[in-house]
């Protein structure tokens, strides 16, 4: 599949939804759970069963990145799934050490 | 990914955490939430192709921020200190616009054809049920319209589409990291960007807002000590007051974790003045324009600290600096051609990033290959610290010497006799233009010219000598801060 930035995707074995931050410019294999992510709003196939090694969680508001850092999402509703790109767990990207600015 | 997001966001990790309080109303971010879909409901009624909205600070401003984005239309804050004829030239430019107003200030608008809504209204307005809510407004559907300042040129309105601003939120703040004890204290007005940018990153950290709805020194430190405010965000204007008002004397505010200031140059000795009077507090200088969605470039508490403290001057300098670039943002220091300048030359600086918009209502965007020429002129240091210079119009040419303003007059600010100044250029027969230096006198300081000319002939180089010093006894500001260099000049002139 094909993301764009601001794109939001759910996943198909549990709760989580996510917003793609940056999208790379290629063909890319999402999946949540092992099992391939859809557009929110899109059918849910039902009979999927999530691969148990691929249900490590997704965590509300933090970010996820692959590919190189090419890749990056943020969950914006949490789920049992771990996110990963053709079979390579996605990382959870480090918080933000800025200061309060407004 | 549009800013409803971040309310969705919320209302799904902390529900029961104050969002906002204020004399007016204290919200949960449930709370608050039912607020912004009674709203949006309302605005969706009355048909708005635009929300204007006119009033103080307070806490109806973040409801018709969220309100007008859940209806899917822009949101415009206008400047409540315009004059009647210059505020509804304001709204003639905005689609439709539902008008959302102080009692205070009805009477300014009350001849249009727009619908009202007062902002106290906002507080109770009950949501009507079985009604279906609008869709997700498209991130690339603009969210906000603002009006620049307009002190070196007409106001125009900048518009930061869903995206601009979530791509801001999410690479400067994490989610949900403040403690449930945080606050910030927002005394910035809602026609300002960065009182647009602190609901939305407040919202979006779970930190709680108070308002303080018209700014003073005094009010602003009761209100900081009330409401146990941990983080604050001020223009420099602001900050010389408290410290004056505090008088030598510390705040005495332990909580208060940070303070950020921006929005206009900061005078070193009002920035040293406040660094004693807060000493357990971080200081945070943000750097950003309307135009690129608040804060593109920040110098952090460390930052202050090491700056403060070290006897490099590569280092010491840096306490006059912007800082860094924020995540996802870039920056090119160019020439009048366009060519990009090495390290330490001063030139316009362009930036480029997602959180850019460098578009115009009626105009259309300015942006050439996604980079926004700033119109400030500004310098990156070998190691990416931005130093800026001042506006690119502020530039004084005398005797075909290009000369930034805020050069001289961060020499003479550190005179002792000085307390503010102004440096403009003003039409001269031999020199093109001529250097003025308006001065207001500390305290009880009697100005000599001839000591001034020559503080600053040994400092800087006799070009950039004013050829004359005025004294005033205040220089004109708009409440944002921003010096008015133009009425300075028109006064001048008219005394000429």
């Amino acid at each position: 599949m094909r993301v764009r930035t601001g794109q939001r995707l759910q996943s198909q074995v549990c709760t989580a939804e996510f917003i793609v931050i940056k999208a790379p410019d290629a063909e890319i294999d999402l999946t949540a759970g092992g099992q391939p992510v859809v557009e929110v709003g899109a059918d849910v196939d039902q009979g999927l069963a999530p691969d148990s090694a691929m249900m490590g969680g997704t965590a509300l508001g933090k970010r996820y990145v692959g590919l190189s850092g090419t890749l990056e999402v943020l969950v914006t509703k949490p789920g049992a799934a771990t996110l990963a790109n053709a079979g390579q767990v996605l990382q959870l990207k480090a918080p933000n050490p800025l200061p309060s600015t407004d | 990914m549009s800013i409803s997001l971040i309310l969705e966001m919320a209302l799904s990790a902390t529900p029961d955490r104050v969002a906002i309080s204020s004399p007016a109303a204290t919200l949960t971010v449930r709370q608050f939430a039912d607020r912004v879909d009674a709203v949006a409901q309302a605005i969706v009624e009355a048909g708005a192709g635009t929300v204007a909205y006119l009033g103080v600070n307070g806490p109806s401003f973040p409801i018709a921020i969220f309100a007008s984005a859940r209806a899917g239309v822009p949101v415009s804050p206008l400047n409540y200190r315009l004059g009647q004829a210059q505020l509804n030239a304001a709204l003639d430019r905005l689609d439709r616009p539902l008008i959302i107003v102080d009692e205070a200030l009805r009477d300014m608008v009350v001849a249009r054809s727009s619908p009202l809504l007062a902002t106290a209204d906002l507080l109770t307005r009950p949501a009507k049920p079985d009604q279906d809510a609008p869709g997700w407004p498209e991130e690339s559907a603009p969210a906000v319209l603002l009006f620049t300042s307009g002190t070196t040129s007409t106001p125009k309105t900048v518009v930061l589409r869903h995206s601009h601003l979530m791509s801001y939120v999410v690479q400067t703040v994490e989610f949900g990291s403040a403690e449930e004890s945080d606050a910030a204290l927002i005394s910035v007005p809602p026609y300002h960007i960065a009182g647009v940018g602190t609901v939305l990153t407040s919202l979006y950290a779970g930190r709680r807002m108070v308002y303080l709805e018209d700014f003073s020194a005094e009010g602003w430190l009761r209100a900081a000590r009330e409401n146990a405010v941990t983080t604050a965000m001020l223009v420099p204007t602001m900050l010389a007051r408290i410290v004056e008002a505090l008088a030598g004397r510390p705040a005495d505010l332990p909580r208060l974790r940070s303070i950020a200031y921006g929005g206009a140059r900061m005078p070193a000795p009002v920035l040293l003045k406040a660094l004693r009077a807060f000493p357990t507090t971080g200081f945070a200088n943000a750097y950003g324009l309307t135009e690129t969605s608040s804060t593109i470039a920040v110098l952090g508490p460390e930052d202050h600290r090491e700056a403060a403290a070290s006897d490099d001057p590569e280092v010491s300098r840096r306490l006059a600096s912007a800082g860094r670039l924020v995540p996802g943002v870039e920056a090119e220091i160019r020439d009048p051609d366009g060519n990009p300048l090495p390290p330490g030359e001063v030139g316009e600086l362009w930036v480029r990033g997602p959180q850019v918009s460098g578009e115009y209502l009626g105009q259309g965007s300015v942006l050439v290959d996604g980079w926004f020429p700033t119109r400030d002129r500004a310098w990156l240091d070998p190691a990416g610290f931005l130093y800026i210079e001042g506006r690119a119009d502020d530039t004084i040419i005398r005797g075909g010497e290009n000369i930034a303003p805020a050069e001289i007059e961060a020499v003479l600010v550190e005179h002792a006799n000085v307390r503010d100044v102004a440096v403009v250029g003003m039409p001269d027969d031999t020199w093109g233009q001529r250097l003025i230096a308006v001065v207001v006198p500390a305290d009880g300081a009697e100005i000599s010219e001839e000591e001034l000319r020559s503080w600053v002939k040994t400092r800087l180089r006799s070009s950039k000598t004013p050829d004359q010093v005025h004294v005033w006894t205040e220089l004109p500001y708009t409440p944002t801060g921003k010096l008015l260099r133009r009425d300075i000049v028109l006064a001048l002139a008219s005394a000429d």
